[in-house]
């Protein structure tokens, strides 16, 4: 994984974006820029470049799935890995993530270890 | 008609508007009860989404504060562990038995800081409790929202005031309710009159 990749952390609660920010850092990752519903991270991934984003489910104005949705409909970013971690654990979210193309799915609350296995998943060495 | 007949009517006639001023008596008893519960809810699911409200806020101000202390406290650390650093550059120069003694308390501490950082990794985890509660407190708002509204489309349907309004509007409220009653006794009235109509049908 390379540490200096930027990632764009998705949260309407400015603690997780918070906690994630931190563990981000304690993995190595400091560039990291945050946004706090689906439609703000849209408008940050269209303008800049990201290589990867860590999204909550759900949000106000565009929730976490639609934003997948977005991504993945938008030629320009349909190939950027996106990490869902949310407290729905529903099968049927984890369905509908998987089929909107999600590269991975974390259930709140999650272990910094959890983070890490799944970032190891997305970007394998 | 008889009269034994008419009089038997009449006992029938009056032993159904009896009961229908029973019924009606009843109805207003019913719908004074709703309007107090209308009341009592209207002001008590407000005050309650305000108090879950004012938990969410201070849930996430701890949880803010927790997180500096967290923050600096990893920070003091990881200046500690740089100095660690260039304690153990130094004791590696040292000959004997000083160095090795030094190299070794150096270790401890190490896995010491080691042990700390993987605690304060597991505390900053747990502050999602904050998110994760918030969440759920959002979900029960929603609930008492779904309820206020339900309990007023039952204000509109019985033609109730409910305490929504500011306290200035109170009379306003107390001459509406006042209505209620007039219109209830009004019927009262109606019934009254028409045993008293009967009555003096059947007297003549």
């Amino acid at each position: 994984m390379d540490t200096n990749m930027k990632i764009l952390v998705v949260d309407d609660f400015p603690t997780m974006r918070r906690i994630m920010r931190n563990l981000l850092k304690e993995l190595g990752c400091s560039n990291v820029d945050e946004a706090e519903d689906g439609s703000m991270a849209f408008e940050k991934l269209k303008g800049d470049k990201f290589e990867f984003v860590i999204t909550d489910w759900n949000m106000p104005k565009m929730t976490g799935i639609e934003l997948l949705k977005a991504i993945r409909a938008d030629d320009a970013l349909k190939g950027l890995p996106v990490l869902m971690v949310t407290a729905e654990a529903l099968q049927d979210n984890v369905v509908e993530a998987v089929q909107a193309g999600v590269s991975n799915y974390i259930v709140k609350p999650f272990t910094a270890a959890a983070l890490k296995e799944k970032l190891d998943l997305i970007f394998p060495s | 008609m008889s009269e034994e007949r008419w009089d038997s009517v009449l006992q029938d006639l009056k032993g159904e508007l009896s009961e229908l001023a029973n019924f009606v008596e009843k109805t207003k008893t019913g719908i004074d009860g709703v309007e107090s519960a209308v009341k009592a809810g209207n002001e008590a699911l407000p005050q309650a989404n305000d108090q879950l409200q004012a938990v969410t806020i201070d849930l996430e101000k701890a949880a803010n504060t927790i997180m500096s202390i967290l923050e600096h406290v990893m920070n003091e650390q990881d200046r500690a562990v740089s100095m660690l650093g260039v304690l153990k550059s130094w004791a590696q120069d040292l000959d004997g038995h000083n160095g090795k003694e030094g190299l070794g308390i150096i270790s401890v501490l190490d896995g010491s800081f080691s042990n700390m950082r993987g605690d304060m990794t597991e505390i900053l985890t747990h502050m999602s409790f904050q998110d994760l509660s918030g969440q759920k407190i959002k979900k029960v708002m929603a609930g008492f929202s779904e309820v206020q509204n339900k309990i007023l489309e039952l204000a509109v349907t019985f033609g109730l005031q409910t305490n929504h309004e500011e306290v200035t509007e109170k009379d306003d409220l107390m001459d509406e309710l006042k209505d209620v009653s007039v219109s209830m006794d009004l019927k009262q009235d109606i019934v009254d009159k028409i045993f008293t109509e009967m009555n003096k049908k059947a007297a003549t």
